[in-house]
Order: structure tokens, then C-alpha cells, then sequence
């Protein structure tokens, strides 16, 4: 067993540092003064830092970003609460139905997403840029936001509610004061994933960005497209700091075991 | 007028019918079982009472007044659930007072009632802990204590003991029975544990299949089943098919092979009717096939030590038959008499399985 | 009774995701089909053009390498961390899932800051004298494939350490127990039973394959739909969104299978 047991270490090695490497590199890049990757920085500085600050274009996209994907958690939460709570507790059979559409815009590539929903929501109805924009974040955050509450839920099994109503609650009063305070890490957790995943989201967003509204990922891009400086990396090491904040929350009421369950 | 009058009952589960036309009557201040194993509608009946379910058919009655619109909030009644259904995020004081603050009681008046539940169960010192750090026996006790801290006028307890280990089993069932007769509540239990339901019911009913086989004090049932379903419940295995004859001013029980006959007492079965003779392990006797006795002859297939005596199984030319005895142990392969004790006897009219 | 009450809860969410994605899917799929007489005709023309198939081929290339190479490196990385990681499983756990949360522009840059021709790998060859000119490892196939697998390792590594965390230690010492060897129980017990992880782990390579953004193929590389329709207008958009159609019709299915 010992040599497959070195291939196994040999493996997770080469694995995580191909993770986690690049992400290094371009972290160092960010302190970096030349405006060449060059690694390791011969000077550092935080020149990069400042430059995000003082840009106009990149500080309102990340506004616009913040917005977006704030008003779009709101509106996945408060359909998706229902919805979830609904789905935890119902043992008809359009159950399994209705959970696969709820999952559906995580299978379906975000290209065809984005392109379907312009097509056939944004200029069929001549709906305005932003409302679209925070309808599309809404359908991507919905499924994350279902399955983290359903998963939360699952500890709160039915029969807290059912005591709650023989000792004198109505049905919604047993799911304010017996359920909601349950399930509030659940609530948190579930926000600060849709609010990630929409923060970072592309192929939808891309479509159905407009005149004055783009968000933070899409600027980057185009940024890219026509300069090549560690202002990007700046941002990305920015854009890690929130990621690791938000695990940090998420680790430490919910536990991070939600990424590996099926 | 009985307190609590349930009325042909119907009920469904998941399109299956779990209750066929139940009928049941029960006394104010009694503890009445609901005895049976899983499916058979008990833990429905349960549910139909408290309100969580709603009925195909039938009503129930409390004290006269129809109650099956009454929402189960309104109701008042203690539910004590198999997993407790504590309330997590409150601690055990909070969770013994969280009925009282549903009516609005005066905080000191709701403190008063908590001490004094807290202090039934023994468990004053835990008020201010969590549900997550008490072990079974401690939240089964705080779940008795707040579902009898609203003074409900009826206690349904469903497997209540269940999930706790053997022994605890047996202290916690003594404690439930003292405090319902102790403050004189009117209760419906239901067990799946035949032992448990006998030593603290008034009355039991056994259910099978969504009916009540047989409905009487556990001395009735225990001494004189009705059915065969109920029989095996209270430990009879041994069912003997045969007739009854009359032959010489007495009442003779015929078994259908062999020559093996045994008189009976006084039966309301008419002769010549096909009845099972059912007996329990410890109404046989066993003496080896060379004694003289008459009985039923046989050979052990194997035997086990239960520590209060043997047991063994017997295969006969009228079944396998399972006989205990006390102090002798008869080895595999031996040939024996097996001989019926008459006054352990139970006749049944009729075999079903 | 309860069920109306059900039904009412969830159907705010249902009514959302059906206009928003059921119906605008299901329009763009009419709309792929011209007339009746000749339903397939714009599909057939788009494969008709060598470009598109092209385009196509190499797409489902560069998306089966990825997935194979994301097999073969995550399984055992998973193994590893299902069964004997102990206290750094945790951490490992943690360490995988970061990247799925940064945004994927993030991640694409990293790679670009890495095989530019000034990029850290350039340059570390350099230095190594193993090479005098800068190489150009930007914008070929072989930077795609790098910056896919990057991008979905995690989503093979996740499922499959889920998956085989639920492999019970007693079913493998029955097997050995009954004389199986190690690659016996490895072939016979731990791979079938982890089958379903690998088809989610690839299923979910795959189809994001068909959606990503590679910076590095802006103006120089044409692949994927992604692409295509980005430049073009709506009309003409549409015939590129009907290679998307079938494979996504497809991916779904194949979804709510698992």
C-alpha cells in the first residue's frame, strides 16, 4: 500500500498546488511596482491599490455589481424561501419535478441563458436594462439560495412545528418563532453564496449588461481586452479578501460541509 | 357520556387506508393504550385527535362537542412527540413556558407553573440549558413537562419511551403513570412495547390493520384474548387446530391429528365448530417419550436458556410447538410428550394470521 | 389542504424560473425551426459550414481532454481526501472551494499572468536557460485547456469526495474479507460505487465547458458558441444558438438523470 499511498499524496500536491498557485502569483503581481508580471516583484508597492480607487469606470461597477447582486439576493430569498420551506415539507409527487426546475440555471451553460433571456424577455418586452439585469442575477441565485435552505431545513423537522400549534401558535406564528430562528444561519449562508456567485457571474451578465450598467467581472474584462497591468490582479486580490471573508462567515455558522453533500 | 368519543373513523395516509370505521370510547381520567406494531393506524388515531390530520370519515367527540373543525392550536391538548420536538433555540425553561406565553399569562404566574413542572419531573436545576445539551431521558422529560404545563385536558403521547434504552424505559413509564394519576389526566398512549402498555394503562385496545381487535383492561387481555392477532401479542405461540366435541357430559377440545384430546371448561363455542387452542410457552409441558403420559409426542429441534428456564422448540405432527420449562433442559434430537396444561388454555374461534 | 398551501408557496419561484428560463428556452428552440416542412434546415446549414463544424469539433475536444484530465487528477485527490486526510480534510475541503468563489475573470487572469510572454512561466524558463525567446503559450489550444481544468477541477474534486465519504469502511473489509485484493475491491466496490460522483463531476465539466469565458480567446481563438453570438446580432445569433440548443437540451437531460 505504500507506493499507492505516495501516489496519492504525489496527486493532492500537484493538484492543490495548481490551485492555489496561480492565484499566488498574480497575488504577488498586485504588489508589484513594474506594470510587468515579472515574479518575484523586485520592487513592491501599492500603486495598483490606488489606481482601482481613483478609476471611475471600476469604482461604478463595482457600485452597479453591489447593487445588482444585492436588490437580486433580496428577490431570490424572498421567492426562494417560500419555495424551499414548501419543498422541505410537501410529499407530492410534483416535488422532485419542481426542485430540477429550481436547479435548472445551474445546468443550463450561462451563454444560453443570458442569450435566451435577452432575447426573449429583455427586448420581446421591452424591458429597461437594469430590471433585466437584476431579473437574470435573481435566476442564477435562485438555486443556490433553494438548496442551502432545504438543506437547513432538514434539521428542523416537522414536528417542531406541530408542537408549536398544540401548545397555541397559529400556523404562521409556529413558522416565525420556531423555524426562522432555526434556520437564520441558513439564511445568512444562503445570501452570501447567491451574493457571490452573482458578483462573479459572466456569461449571463454579459448579455444583458448595457448602456451605464456593467458590473465589476465585465469591466475587468474589458479592461484586459486592452491593458495589460496588475491593476487586475489588484482587483482579484481585492475580490479574494471578500471571498475569504465570506467563508470565514459561512465556515463558521454553517460549516463548509454544504460544498461536498449531494 | 364519555370524554373523549371517537366516532368511525376513516383515515388515509399517502392514498392508503390506515383506519377502517374506528370506534373508541374514553373515560375521563383513564390511560388508555393504543397497542400495536407499526401501520396499524394507532399513531394516525393519534394525529386525527390531535388535529394534524384530517379524517376521510367519522368525528370526534370531546365531552359531547364535536371538535374535528377545531383548529389544533385551539384545541389544548398535550402532545409529547417520539423525538420530543424541543425547541432548539430555546432553553428548557423557555421551552416548558412556551405554551403559557401562547395564552398570555402573567409572567409570574408563568413562572410559578414552570418551577412546578420543572420540580415533577426533577429537573429544576436544568432550567437554563439547551435542549442539545440534555441526554434522552432529560428532554423526554421536558417535553412531558411542557405539554402538562398548559393543564390540557387531554395527553397524547405517541411512542414516547421508544427511543430511550431499556432500563430508562422502564423508570420513565413509572413516572408518567404517577404523575397522569397523580393530577388525574385523561390520556391516550401509544406504544408498539406490550410490556409497557400493560404495567400503566387502565385500558389497552390492540390494533391491527386499522381495527381494534380486542379493547378491555390488560387483565383481560392479557388473560383472555379475542383473536389470534391479539393472543400472539400477549405471548401466546402455540395454536393447535382442532374441534369441540361433546362426549360424556363434558366438553372435549379434538386436535385434528393425532390422538389428542383435552377436556374444557365451559365455552361459548357451539360444539362441533372449528376452534384453535392457543397456549403460551410456559402452558406446555415436556416429559420424555418414554413416560406414559398422554400427550403429544415430538422431538426437540433446539433448545435455548432464557435464564429464567428453557426453552424449546419441538417439531410435532401438529406443528412446531415452543414449550419452556423451568429447571429441565431437554437436549436436540431427544424424543418427547408434550402435554398441554388445560387451565392454560385459550380457545379461539377462529385463525388469523 | 396542506398541499394547496404548497403549491402556493413555491409558485412565485416556479412562475420566475418558467418565464425567465423555461419559456425563453423554449422560444429560442422554436425559433430554430424555421417552417414544418423543414425543421432541421437551419441546424443543417450551420453544420454545413466547415467553420462551424470546426469550431464544434474543437469544442468537444478541448471539453473531453478537459474533463479526462479532470478525472484523472481529481479521483485520486478526492480519495485522498475522503479517507485520509483526517484533520486536514477540513482544510483541503476549504482550499478547493475557494476558487469556485472567485470570479472566473479572476482566475483566467491568473493563467494569462502566468503563460504571457512576459509571464511567470516565460520568464522562469528563461532563467533556467532552458529557453532563449519568450514561447508563445497564450492563445493556443493547449493555454484553453489549462485555464478550463483550472477552472472546474473543484466541481470534480467536490461531488467525487462527497461521494466516496459515503463509501462505508465495512463494505470494503467484507470484500477483503472474502479474499479480494486491493485493485479488486478498488475495481469491483469503490469505483462502481463512486460512478455517480464521476458522472457529476464530468457532467459538470462539460457543460461548463461549452459556456466559459476564456479571455484568452478574445480576437484570437474562435471557440465555443460563446463566442459567436457575442458578435453577432440577433438574427444571425440565432443560428448559433441552435448548436447551443441540442447539447443543452441534451446536458439537462442527462442531469435530471443523475
Amino acid at each position: 500500500m505504500k507506493r499507492s499511498g505516495l501516489v496519492l499524496i504525489l496527486s493532492v500536491l500537484l493538484v492543490y498546488i495548481f490551485l492555489l498557485g496561480p492565484l499566488v502569483i498574480i497575488g504577488f503581481s498586485a504588489f508589484n511596482e513594474s506594470e510587468f508580471l515579472d515574479f518575484p516583484p523586485k520592487v513592491y508597492s501599492f500603486r495598483w491599490f490606488f489606481r482601482i480607487f481613483e478609476s471611475e469606470m471600476f469604482i461604478s461597477a463595482f457600485k452597479s455589481s453591489l447593487i445588482i447582486s444585492m436588490l437580486g439576493a433580496t428577490g431570490a430569498l424572498l421567492v426562494g424561501l417560500p419555495a424551499a420551506y414548501s419543498l422541505s415539507r410537501t410529499r407530492a409527487k410534483w416535488r422532485r419535478l419542481v426542485l430540477s426546475l429550481f436547479m435548472s440555471p445551474v445546468i443550463v451553460p450561462g451563454v444560453v441563458l443570458g442569450f435566451a433571456m435577452l432575447k426573449h424577455v429583455v427586448i420581446a418586452l421591452d424591458i429597461d436594462v437594469w430590471s433585466g439585469m437584476v431579473m437574470g442575477h435573481m435566476l442564477i441565485m435562485i438555486p443556490y439560495v433553494i438548496r442551502v435552505i432545504v438543506s437547513s431545513l432538514s434539521n428542523v423537522p416537522i414536528e417542531i412545528e406541530e408542537a408549536a400549534v398544540s401548545l397555541g401558535c397559529s400556523n404562521t406564528r409556529a413558522f416565525l418563532i420556531v423555524v426562522l430562528p432555526n434556520i437564520r444561519s441558513g439564511i445568512l449562508v444562503a445570501s452570501l453564496l447567491a451574493f457571490i456567485t452573482s458578483l462573479n457571474d459572466v456569461p449571463v451578465t454579459i448579455f444583458l449588461t448595457g448602456p451605464g450598467v456593467t458590473t465589476l467581472p465585465i469591466q475587468m474584462l474589458s479592461y484586459v481586452e486592452y491593458y495589460f497591468d496588475p491593476t487586475v490582479s489588484a482587483l482579484s486580490v481585492l475580490l479574494m479578501l471578500l471571498t475569504v471573508t465570506i467563508m470565514i462567515v459561512i465556515e463558521s455558522t454553517m460549516g463548509l460541509n454544504i460544498f461536498t453533500k449531494k | 357520556m364519555a370524554f373523549l368519543k371517537l366516532q368511525n373513523l376513516t383515515a388515509a395516509y399517502d392514498q392508503e387506508i390506515v383506519l377502517k370505521k374506528m370506534n373508541l370510547e374514553v373515560k375521563q381520567g383513564e390511560l388508555l393504550s393504543l397497542l400495536g406494531s407499526s401501520g396499524c393506524g394507532k399513531t394516525t388515531t393519534l394525529r386525527i385527535v390531535s388535529g394534524f390530520l384530517k379524517q376521510l370519515e367519522g368525528s370526534v367527540f370531546l365531552e359531547g362537542k364535536e371538535i374535528s373543525k377545531t383548529h389544533p392550536s385551539e384545541r389544548g391538548f398535550g402532545y409529547v412527540f417520539q423525538n420530543y420536538a424541543l425547541f432548539p433555540h430555546l432553553n428548557v425553561g423557555d421551552n416548558v413556558s412556551f405554551g403559557l406565553k401562547q395564552r398570555k399569562f402573567e409572567r409570574e404566574e408563568i413562572n410559578k407553573k414552570v418551577n412546578e413542572m420543572l420540580d415533577m419531573v426533577d429537573l429544576t436545576a436544568f432550567a437554563g440549558k439547551r435542549p442539545l445539551e440534555l441526554s434522552g431521558g432529560q428532554r423526554q422529560r421536558v417535553a412531558l413537562a411542557r405539554a402538562l404545563a398548559i393543564s390540557p385536558r387531554l395527553l397524547l403521547m405517541d411512542e414516547p419511551l421508544s427511543n430511550l434504552d431499556a432500563a430508562l424505559r422502564v423508570k420513565m413509564r413509572m413516572e408518567i403513570r404517577r404523575i397522569q394519576q397523580e393530577h388525574n389526566i385523561t390520556a391516550l398512549y401509544v406504544t408498539h412495547d406490550q410490556e409497557e402498555c400493560f404495567s400503566i394503562s387502565d385500558r389497552v385496545a390492540v390494533m391491527n390493520e386499522g381495527l381494534i381487535e380486542q379493547l378491555g383492561t390488560p387483565e383481560e387481555i392479557y388473560s383472555s384474548p379475542a383473536t389470534s392477532f391479539v393472543a400472539r401479542f400477549v405471548g401466546f405461540e402455540n395454536f393447535i387446530h382442532g374441534t369441540l366435541e361433546n362426549s360424556g357430559k363434558k366438553l372435549w377440545f379434538v386436535a385434528v391429528k393425532g390422538d389428542v384430546r383435552f377436556p374444557v371448561s365451559e365455552s361459548s363455542i357451539p360444539e362441533h365448530s372449528a376452534v384453535v387452542a392457543a397456549l403460551r410457552p410456559d402452558g406446555l409441558e415436556l416429559r420424555v417419550s418414554e413416560s406414559l403420559k398422554k400427550g403429544i409426542p415430538g422431538k426437540v429441534k433446539v433448545a435455548t436458556y432464557l435464564g429464567k428456564g428453557y426453552r424449546h422448540l419441538v417439531e410435532t405432527e401438529l406443528g412446531e410447538l415452543v414449550a419452556d420449562t423451568k429447571d429441565e433442559m431437554f437436549a436436540a434430537h431427544t424424543n418427547v410428550i408434550v402435554i398441554p396444561k388445560s387451565e392454560s388454555m385459550i380457545l379461539l374461534s377462529t385463525y388469523n394470521d | 389542504m396542506n398541499n394547496r398551501l404548497h403549491i402556493l408557496l413555491v409558485l412565485p419561484g416556479v412562475l420566475l424560473v418558467a418565464a425567465l428560463l423555461a419559456s425563453p428556452l423554449f422560444f429560442l428552440f422554436l425559433d430554430t425551426i424555421p417552417n414544418l416542412e423543414h425543421p432541421f434546415s437551419l441546424y443543417q446549414s450551420f453544420l454545413e459550414k466547415g467553420f462551424h463544424r470546426k469550431i464544434i469539433i474543437r469544442t468537444i475536444r478541448v471539453a473531453l481532454i478537459t474533463t479526462m484530465i479532470c478525472v484523472i487528477l481529481a479521483y485520486p485527490c478526492a480519495f485522498f481526501i475522503a479517507r485520509y486526510a483526517g484533520r486536514f480534510k477540513a482544510v483541503l475541503i476549504v482550499i478547493a472551494v475557494f476558487p469556485l468563489l472567485l470570479s472566473p475573470v479572476v482566475r483566467s487572469f491568473a493563467w494569462m499572468a502566468i503563460l504571457g510572454k512576459n509571464g511567470f512561466l516565460n520568464d522562469l524558463l528563461q532563467f533556467l536557460r532552458i529557453i532563449e525567446e519568450p514561447l508563445q503559450m497564450l492563445y493556443t489550444e493547449v493555454a484553453v485547456i489549462i485555464g478550463l481544468t483550472y477552472l472546474f477541477m473543484p466541481l470534480m474534486i467536490l461531488p467525487l469526495v462527497g461521494v466516496i465519504e459515503n463509501i462505508e469502511e465495512d463494505l470494503l473489509d467484507s470484500a477483503k474479507s472474502l479474499g479480494a485484493n486491493d485493485s479488486s475491491v478498488f475495481l469491483k466496490i469503490i469505483l462502481p460505487l463512486s460512478a455517480s460522483g464521476l458522472l457529476v463531476g464530468s457532467i459538470l465539466v462539460f457543460k461548463n465547458n461549452s459556456s466559459s469565458q476564456c479571455l484568452w480567446t478574445a480576437g484570437r481563438i474562435h471557440l465555443g458558441f460563446y463566442r459567436q453570438s457575442y458578435c453577432l446580432h440577433n438574427s444571425q445569433a440565432t443560428w448559433w444558438r441552435s448548436g447551443d440548443d441540442s447539447i443543452n437540451t441534451y446536458l439537462s437531460e442527462c442531469n435530471d438523470f443523475v
